[in-house]
Parts: C-alpha cells; structure tokens; sequence
C-alpha cells in the first residue's frame, strides 16, 4: 500500500454536491412560501379587523 | 373582447380535468383525501365557471355560486383533503370533516339567502371587481371567508410545505418534494390573488387562479408519479 496517507500530503478531488438545485433551491423555496403564507393568513384574519378591506 | 375574460374558462377546464384525475385516483386507490381534493377540485371548478359566466351575462343564483365555492369552501375543501392525509390519529381528521361539513351547509343557506343591491352588474368588468357593490354582505359572510380562508390556505400550503420539508430533510422521494413545493405555491396563488382583491390592492384573481390551478396539477402530477425512492445527492453519497 504506496497510498499517501496523510491529509496533507492527500491530493483530494472537491466534491460538490449531486445536486445543487436540490440541496439549496427548496429549503429556500419553502421557506419563503412559509413566510408568504403567514402573511397570508395574517391578511385574511387581521385585516378586516383593522379595517383595512375585507372581503 | 379582451382575452383576460376567457381565462376562467381555461381555469375552468384544468381544474375539471384536474378533479377528474383526482377522482379517478380515488377509484383505483382509495383514500379519503383524494376523495375531499376532488370535491375541493370540483368546487374550485364551480367558482371558476360562475366567474367565467359572469364574464357574459349575469344572474344573482351565479353570483352567489361564485362567492361560496370560488371565495369560501374551495382552500377549506382542498385543505381538509391534506388533514386527512397528514392527520391519521385520534379521530381528528374526520371531527374535522363533520364540522366542516355543518359549516359548509350554513354558509350555504348564509351565502344563498344574501340579497343584492339594485346595482347594475357591468359583465365587462371581473366579478372581484364589483361584487361588493352588488352582493350586499354582512359581518356573518366575511367571517365565514375568513374562516374557511384562514383553514383551508394554512392547511393545505402547509400541509404540502410540511410533506415537502420531511421528504427533503430525510432526502428521499425528490420528486414528492418538488411537487408538493408547487402545490404549495399553486394554493398560494388564489390566495394572494384574493387578498390583493379584498385589500383593493390590484385585481390579479383571474390570473392567480388560472396559474395556480396549472401549478398545482403539475405538482400532483409529480408528487404522485411513481418514483425512485432515494434522492440523487444520496445515491452519490452513498456510492
């Protein structure tokens, strides 16, 4: 076994994730839909309340 | 003849199309919440046509049938179809449905008996845009929207952000994440377009509803196709 075994002596090859789109758009995604449907639900509950419209 | 009035007949016949296949589904699989996404489909049908109709003519009956399916049951229907689906235990989910079920036949007779003024209703302008000058509402009605608007849009956006956030976090089924994403962001449109409506913040509900009704049936399409069941970034990892 030739191997280099010592990190710093290992040429390593960076690894990216399999699939970016993946890892980082959704949580993103869902947490900007959890933020609109808050503001949603606040809309529909307070906003006749505070007089603001209604439906 | 602006294009924007043919839009509810488009919506109209996705989202018929839509229940259709969620009926069918049902047929072959069972499952209560196919069932209540289909009658919650077929709602949302209903208040797409009355607002479709109402684009070339006008009759009181269709403008009550707009208000109660297109603005009151259609997201506590849908939404009620995602308790079933999340909630399995201690009877929640069907107590819910007996009193959903009771409400709904109130709003119905509510909704039904409200009068209308002596108003002219203009067929050239969109029924969001003129209903409260001509469907005499009173503090009952508006809290009845606002109840089943307020149910139905937090349980199902986020039922499927919930479903979509537990799939992605254990990495498997991408495919269920992603369609109930656009599930999520489907229900979301309608219910912006009608908060935009309701606060005279711009007139967007045509629009909203006919990418909301598209959006959401690309998400059921993915989030119920048959699909592997570990997501890619794991298959690497674990290769």
């Amino acid at each position: 076994m030739n191997r280099p075994t010592d990190p710093k002596t290992r040429k390593q090859t960076p690894r990216m994730p399999a699939n970016v789109l993946y890892e980082k758009v959704v949580p993103i995604a869902i947490g900007l839909m959890v933020l609109i449907l808050v503001l949603v639900i606040a809309a529909v509950v307070f906003a006749p309340l505070l007089g603001r419209g209604g439906y | 003849m602006q294009i924007i009035r043919f839009l509810p007949f488009v919506s109209t016949l996705i989202v018929f199309v839509f229940a259709a296949r969620v009926l069918i589904r049902y047929r072959q699989r069972g499952g209560m919440h196919s069932l209540l996404w289909g009658i919650g489909f077929i709602m949302y049908g209903l208040g797409t046509f009355a607002e479709a109709y109402l684009a070339f003519d006008y009759t009181a009956f269709m403008l009550h049938t707009w208000y109660l399916f297109g603005a009151i049951l259609t997201p506590a229907w849908l939404g009620q179809g995602t308790i079933f689906l999340l909630v399995r235990r201690n009877n929640i989910a069907r107590i819910s449905l007996i009193i959903l079920t009771l409400v709904t036949l109130v709003a119905a007779v509510k909704i039904f008996s409200l009068p209308t003024t002596a108003k002219p209703f203009d067929v050239s302008v969109p029924v969001s845009a003129q209903y409260k000058d001509v469907l005499v509402r009173d503090s009952l009605s508006g809290a009845l929207l606002g109840l089943f608007a307020a149910y139905g849009t937090l349980a199902l956006v986020g039922g499927a952000l919930y479903s979509a956030y537990i799939f992605w976090r254990k990495r498997i089924m991408p495919q269920r994440v992603l369609g109930n994403v656009l599930i999520a962001a489907g229900a979301l449109s309608p219910a912006m377009g009608g908060v935009l409506v309701a606060n005279h913040l711009g007139d967007y509900l045509f629009i909203s509803e006919l990418l909301g009704a598209i959006i959401m049936f690309i998400g059921f399409r993915l989030a119920t196709a048959q699909q592997p069941v570990t997501a890619p970034a794991m298959q690497s990892a674990s290769t």
